[in-house]
């Protein structure tokens, strides 16, 4: 350990961006050796988020999987094009992986057209990591108890219904325009920033009625028992919250999502270095005390089957939400 | 009428001219309705606001003896803000030693009191200081040396 | 369980060894870093917040807390000394705090600020402590109407901070809220004034704004002053308040602490609307204002007491609801995950030695804030005894770096480079640069609430003066701008404070 690291090590920035500069600077090395060096992980959102949380989960098993250290750089700002755009023009060796979501990956390219970076172009996906479900959830204040009350409540009161969003290109509002789609209603969309927060916290204060928001934003104030859950946006009920119904079972298929992370390298990383990172994240993503605490959480471990797998995941995520966002007239216009 | 130049008048200028620019840059912005309000209807209230202000001034300034504005400090202007812009332009790529060294020399520049072996020592000390501390303490991704 | 027994618990939770060593650390950790301008809390927790995994939750929560307190603190010692608010909260102390050390009155000021900081974070304490819940239910009654109308609220009051004209400090307060504007909106994704600039998606951040005007801008105003007079007064005396001093700064304190725990509450802009308010406050009622911005001791007390107790109540809303009102909270909400556990109101039941452990270090961080910044006073206003010469250029190379280090980007050197001379210019046409800093901090906040009120009533603004809460912040806005406007009519003329003085 050289004097840097040391001090870094002292103060706890071990983690922090200072190794960054270190790893493009090695000459193209013999990709079978893999990793010889720590491996950064660019993660676009601040600490505490979501991406940020299932990341740190998954740092210490990651690292023991590729005995090599793994290394958390956050890099923050633009709905996360910042860090993806820091981590596409990173070095194609192994060394730069970035921490995708489907915000970044899926929804970004159609939302801000003028993005420098263009995911499919600039990256090769490895393996999805976690997920998690949106949760339909309403005020206390607001009478629906259900998908059908709400649907009928909605209807008998047109453009009179609000619902919050954490972000206007958020999956959680493209979710609710999927539902109005689905359902035929007409709601009025009230974006909100800085995350789920402010957001949940209006729909605490019965400012707003009602919002698509992921399970692991939710959950504190369900198990509170402040706010009412309607429906889960996934195939199953899930097994934290037995008795709320999923999309799927009120028949509304279509509108199974999940917020998703995972991991991609950028373009020109050699195969079997996105094997080994593969095969890491595989192991690291079925870590059981992982497993479990994203559970806690809201969220379920779950990489892909292959590289290729997740590839054809991602396309058929961005083609979806492509349409949705057109649709949804969230693009500027 | 003879023309003052005072404080109240050069800071309406600027005041309209601000607004004026920011009307004419966001002028493509949509308004939207009084429910959805758009993109751009705050900063048109706003920049409204700022010449509408900016002409109270002018105006005003013709009338009320207000200050006139007191001599500009050229020298010190220049070498202080050539150095932090320099600063900019070149860490990344000259590395934090250079421009560092820039920033102090050139802000003692600004002084007619210029004592070069004051300044060599207090550059090192400095930058080795300074530098040391955001590096080591911080491991700030900033290279020390240039380049290229 | 009543709350002295809860707080007896948390006493002897935060009374642990490990955990004192781990809050006298985050205080250490923070003070050393709120010093250096650039990186604030958020930054400082971030870097931070991987090492305290290790830890216990409560060890961790406690050290987090004491960075946050501790760097809100190291930020106004540096607005103090070398006129750099180190954080948005602390810009108002810059106003008189600065004018104090030049003076050669730094150790007063900064004993002012760290005692008054002492006394609002005490009296903070008791307040979560017995009034937590019943807070929380009232700042959830706060709806976008009701935001609009406080922060409008705040803008109006920022027009007391001037000390010159009324109509200049307007004008500063739109240049800020335009400045605000900058970056895509959140409505609508259109990207504002970004002049194609990618970096400029997200607005200019505050710390470059702040060191380029009063880091770089004061500088050059200071180099341009004759060499007697741009060094600060030498014979710097008294570094502890005399017995006069203790009760000037009591009851302005006292003031600050309760305005403060009262919009610390609040989200979005807590601690910063509390020390604007705060030092308005004391301007309003003070029997003589022109002393203000000209080293008015109350100028340091106030809003340095707001501050503090704002930061300290911005935890009520993360720990009875689960909601964090800020990103530093949103952080603390991380580190709770991480170690499996949610904020809200069940982690109180479940986990009271966790709260109440925090509540007790709360009191606790801010005695060794004291312990630990008392002795260093008088090592601070040595520091001011640096000929000018020496210290200038490492102003300015702290501020560079600094800047650089926010984001690791050197434009924002270049954009700080042009508020600096931005800074200078507003110098020399007599315009103050704090109202413009007000304004860029609540701008956003006005147009987002307003736009979003808007949407919530379908386009009506009677909205505003039907929701109760709204309409007395309304009132109020009307009251200060009557209070405003009547001396300039009645006299005729603009420097209204000046006037109120004679």
């Amino acid at each position: 350990m050289n004097r840097r690291q040391a001090i870094g090590l002292l103060l706890g920035t071990a983690s922090a961006a200072g190794f960054g500069h270190v790893s493009g600077a090695v000459a193209a090395e013999d990709p079978s050796k893999y990793p010889t060096q720590p491996v950064r992980v660019i993660v676009p959102f601040a600490p505490g988020g979501a991406s940020d949380f299932a990341m740190r989960l998954l740092q210490a098993p990651m690292s023991q999987a590729l005995g090599q250290q793994v290394i958390i750089e956050n890099r923050t700002g633009a709905a996360g094009n910042v860090g993806m755009d820091v981590a596409g023009r990173g070095a194609p060796d192994g060394y730069t992986v970035f921490f995708g979501n489907v915000g970044t990956v899926s929804i970004n390219p159609t939302l801000y057209p003028d993005m420098s970076v263009k995911p499919d172009k600039a990256f090769i996906p490895v393996s999805n990591a976690s997920e998690t479900p949106s949760a339909l959830i309403c005020s206390m204040k607001f009478p629906p108890n259900n998908v059908k009350e709400l649907i009928e409540y909605v209807k008998a009161r047109p453009g009179k219904v609000n619902f919050a969003s954490p972000g206007s290109g958020s999956v959680d509002r493209l979710e609710m325009e999927l539902f109005r789609k689905a359902t035929g209603l007409d709601m009025n969309h009230v974006p909100y920033k800085g995350g789920a927060g402010p957001a949940v916290a209006d729909i605490l204060g019965g400012h707003v009625e009602l919002m698509f928001v992921t399970l692991a934003a939710a959950m504190p104030h369900v198990k509170a028992n402040r706010i009412k859950i309607l429906a889960l946006s996934s195939k199953e009920r899930s097994p934290i919250l037995p008795d709320v119904p999923s999309v799927a079972e009120l028949g509304y298929p279509e509108l199974v999502a999940t917020s998703w992370q995972g991991f991609l390298v950028p373009t020109g990383t050699p195969r079997p270095i996105v094997d080994k990172l593969f095969q890491a994240i595989v192991k690291a993503a079925s870590d059981p005390t992982v497993k479990q605490r994203l559970i806690d959480g809201g969220s379920t471990a779950s990489a892909s089957e292959s590289p290729e797998a997740y590839k054809a995941f991602i396309e058929k995520e961005t083609a979806r939400w492509t349409v949705v966002v057109k649709e949804s007239g969230a693009v500027p216009d | 009428m003879r023309i003052r130049i005072t404080t109240d008048l050069v800071t309406g200028i600027l005041f309209v001219s601000l607004g004026l620019f920011a009307i004419g840059y966001g002028w493509n912005y949509p308004l939207g309705t009084p429910q959805r309000i758009g993109p751009g209807y705050f900063p048109l209230l706003v920049s409204s606001g700022l010449v509408l202000l900016g002409l109270i001034l002018v105006i005003r300034s013709f009338f009320i003896a207000g200050d006139r504005i007191e001599a500009i400090a050229l020298r010190p202007l220049l070498a202080v803000l050539l150095g932090t812009l320099l600063f900019g332009i070149l860490v990344e790529k000259a590395g934090f030693i250079i421009s560092a060294v820039l920033v102090v020399v050139l802000a003692r520049l600004s002084d007619r009191d210029f004592r070069p072996l004051e300044v060599a020592i207090l550059a090192v000390v400095l930058v080795g200081f300074i530098g040391s501390l955001f590096w080591f303490g911080l491991s700030l991704p900033l290279h020390p040396f240039p380049q290229w | 369980m009543d709350v002295l027994s809860n707080l007896a618990l948390g006493f002897s939770v935060a009374l642990e060894p490990i955990n004192l060593l781990y809050a006298f650390l985050g205080v250490l950790l923070g003070t050393a870093i709120g010093v250096l301008p650039g990186l604030g809390p958020v930054a400082t927790i971030s870097i931070l917040l991987p090492v305290t995994f290790t830890l216990q939750p409560q060890s961790a929560i406690i050290m987090l807390a004491g960075i946050y307190y501790g760097a809100a603190y190291g930020g106004s010692t540096t607005a103090i000394l070398v006129n750099l608010p180190g954080e948005s909260s602390s810009v108002v102390t810059t106003i008189d705090g600065y004018q104090m050390a030049r003076q050669g009155k730094a150790g007063l000021a900064l004993a002012t600020a760290a005692l008054s900081s002492f006394m609002a974070g005490t009296i903070a304490t008791f307040i979560i402590a017995f009034a937590a819940p019943v807070l929380a239910e009232f700042a959830l009654d706060f709806g976008p109407a009701d935001y609009f109308s406080l922060m409008v609220f705040g803008l109006v009051a920022a027009v007391i901070l001037a000390h010159g004209s009324v109509v200049k400090a307007i004008g500063m307060i739109l240049v800020g809220v335009l400045l605000g504007t900058m970056g895509i909106d959140v409505n609508s994704s259109l990207p504002r004034f970004t002049f194609g600039v990618p970096q400029f998606g997200d607005g200019i951040d505050f710390a470059v704004i702040a060191m380029g005007i009063f880091g770089i801008g004061e500088t050059i105003s200071n180099l341009g002053r004759t060499e007697g007079e741009r060094e600060f007064v030498k014979d710097y005396k008294g570094l502890w308040p005399s017995p006069r001093d203790l009760k000037a700064i009591v009851k302005p304190a006292l003031r600050g602490t309760f305005l403060g725990a009262a919009l610390g509450i609040l989200p979005g802009g807590g601690p910063v609307l509390a020390s604007f308010s705060a030092y308005a406050l004391e301007k309003k009622i003070a029997k003589d204002p022109s002393r203000f911005g000209r080293g008015a001791i109350e100028g340091v007390a106030s809003p340095e007491a707001a501050n503090n107790s704002a930061s300290q109540t911005a935890f009520i809303p993360l720990l009875t609801l689960g909601l964090p009102a800020s990103p530093v909270m949103a952080l603390m909400v991380g580190a709770l995950m991480m170690h499996g556990l949610y904020a809200g109101p069940q982690l109180i039941a479940e986990k009271p030695e966790l709260f109440w452990g925090l509540v007790a270090s709360m009191w606790i961080g801010n005695f060794l804030l004291v312990v630990l910044n008392l002795p260093l006073v008088g090592f601070w206003a040595r520091l001011l005894t640096v000929p000018y010469r020496l210290l200038y250029p490492s102003i300015l190379l702290i501020c560079c770096i600094g800047v650089f280090s926010i984001r690791n980007d050197a434009l924002d050197v270049i954009v700080a480079s042009v508020f600096g001379l931005v800074g200078y210019v507003l110098t020399r046409l007599q315009c103050e640069p704090a109202p413009l800093l007000l304004g860029f901090i609540l701008g956003p906040l006005i147009e987002e609430n307003l736009r979003r009120a808007l949407l919530i009533s379908h386009g009506s603004p009677s909205v505003f003066v039907e929701r109760p809460i709204s309409l007395v912040f309304l009132i109020l806005t009307a009251l200060v701008v009557l209070v405003l406007v009547l001396p300039a009519i009645r006299s005729g003329r603009e420097k209204v404070f000046a006037e109120e003085a004679n």
